[in-house]
């Protein structure tokens, strides 16, 4: 792949791709190293072609990536102690192109969600922030997660079920 | 007006977090690097040994500095109780390791071309480098992987069959009854085995792994890992099954029992054991009487790797 058309990629679909690594690492250097390793991942393969949504492609290298890294992590048990995004920087930025829809999600609301999806165990975070985040449907999570679409919509249950119970104070 | 659960979700989980020009920067740079030099030595392979290297790859268990984990120490493990109630655990959820079954059982597919496209994709997303060597006739092991990772060579070993990795590492598990009965690897047989140093004579983590299957409708995975990260905090869900219990071995050890219904109509059955530091999972795929199931069981020694039971 040549450095235009990375370039390209990055400019297309980098927020994207850096934002959901930053909530689902919930630490600003893994999630700059897992971003980083994404696109390289890409940059690798040898005969790319266009196929398909690229967005979804990058974040099944996201994904695989990190349930790699996750068995390193957790075997390596790392001695400096990580700090949750939420804590480093406040979840204060809002982006300047925010639409009219999200203005009327107010920093409060805002924040109560993220705090209540860090709280999901990391199976059921993921497959939340796929859905709601990322826009994917059950199946291309199922895809994406190699699981069956029965176990997906299982954890999406799961998912709303305790979120529900955390936000009910902000939702009918 | 308040919004749904639904609404509130959409609209607050949205990405916002930019990446810096500079990360950008050092991408790019890097993936020019990247066209000189590759990741990873490409090499032509025969199906066979790309499933094993996969395996490999795979199941790297990689390696601290921490302590050594010798056969001695595994004996001395207590089991630990893991059931517990997804309601009353979620109030009190942190970073708790829960265990879920991921595979549903919607399908119980045992065609060997299914593991084959999961391996390759791995491969294609692994950040593995290092060398892979196939073993020699005096080897117990048929194919090893090394990587260097933090100054430590970390090693991975693959073993044609599951008991040979146990008889090597003095592991008292007993597979003889399964591998006589279900005599046919199923997936990528491997068990890994890593060191703090290539000169280690005990692993200071280990990853077992394994499956067999009887025709095309009977399974038998095997899983055993041991660590230094406790499992006291660990969890099985009682509500992620159809149901859950505990069956105690003819040497006296205590597994706890869950099942899934597949929508083929097959029953998953797990059976758990779960000390201090180690995690013990047999997993049976397909028709099996609860008869049969408790031969499988009682045949496994298991006593040998906890302190529960009769020694």
């Amino acid at each position: 792949m040549n450095k235009q058309l990375l370039e390209h990629y990055i400019e297309a679909y980098g927020t994207d791709i850096y934002s959901f690594c930053i909530r689902l690492t919930q630490n600003r250097e893994q999630a700059e190293e897992l971003y980083q390793d994404t696109f390289l991942a890409m940059c690798e393969k040898e005969d790319w072609k266009e196929e398909g949504n690229v967005k979804s492609y990058l974040l099944g290298i996201t994904i695989k990536l990190w349930q790699n890294r996750k068995r390193k992590f957790a075997w390596r048990k790392r001695i400096a102690a990580e700090i949750p995004i939420s804590k480093e920087q406040g979840l204060e930025a809002f982006s300047a192109d925010e639409n009219l829809e999200q203005h009327m999600v107010s920093k409060e609301e805002q924040e109560a969600v993220w705090k209540a999806v860090y709280k999901l165990p990391e199976q059921l975070r993921i497959v939340i922030l796929l859905y709601y985040m990322e826009d994917f449907k059950v199946a291309e999570i199922a895809e994406k997660l190699s699981l069956s679409i029965s176990n997906v919509k299982s954890k999406l249950m799961r998912a709303r079920r305790y979120l529900k119970q955390e936000l009910e104070d902000f939702i009918i | 007006m308040k919004p749904t659960l639904d609404d509130l979700l959409h609209n607050s989980l949205i990405a916002t977090d930019i990446p810096s020009e500079e990360l950008n920067e050092r991408i790019l740079n890097q993936s020019t690097q990247k066209e000189v030099v590759p990741m990873r030595k490409k090499e032509t392979k025969k199906p066979w040994k790309m499933a094993q290297t996969a395996a490999a790859v795979a199941l790297l268990v990689l390696v601290t500095g921490c302590g050594v984990y010798a056969a001695e120490r595994i004996l001395a493990q207590k089991q630990i109780a893991i059931i517990d109630n997804e309601t009353e655990f979620m109030e009190n959820v942190t970073e708790t390791t829960i265990h879920y079954e991921e595979f549903s059982g919607e399908n119980l597919d045992f065609a060997d071309s299914k593991v084959t496209d999961r391996t390759e994709e791995f491969i294609q997303t692994s950040d593995f480098v290092g060398t892979v060597t196939e073993g020699t006739k005096d080897d117990l092991w048929s194919l090893k992987a090394e990587e260097k990772i933090d100054g430590k060579i970390e090693v991975g070993y693959v073993y044609p069959k599951l008991s040979d990795a146990f008889k090597d590492q003095n592991i008292g598990i007993d597979l003889s009854y399964i591998e006589a009965n279900y005599p046919t690897l199923w997936s990528e047989k491997a068990c890994q085995l890593c060191y703090d140093s290539r000169d280690a004579d005990t692993f200071s983590r280990g990853a077992f792994f394994a499956s067999y299957r009887k025709g095309d409708s009977q399974a038998v995975s095997i899983q055993y890992e041991v660590s230094d990260i406790t499992n006291e905090d660990d969890y099985i869900f009682k509500e992620a099954y159809d149901s859950t219990g505990t069956y105690t071995t003819a040497d006296g050890v205590t597994l706890t029992i869950t099942s899934q219904t597949a929508d083929s109509g097959y029953t998953i059955t797990y059976a758990h054991m779960i000390t201090e530091y180690s995690d013990f999972v047999l997993t049976l795929r397909g028709d099996f009487s609860e008869e049969e199931s408790h031969v499988i069981y009682d045949s496994l020694n298991l006593s040998s790797i906890c302190e529960t039971g009769k020694q």
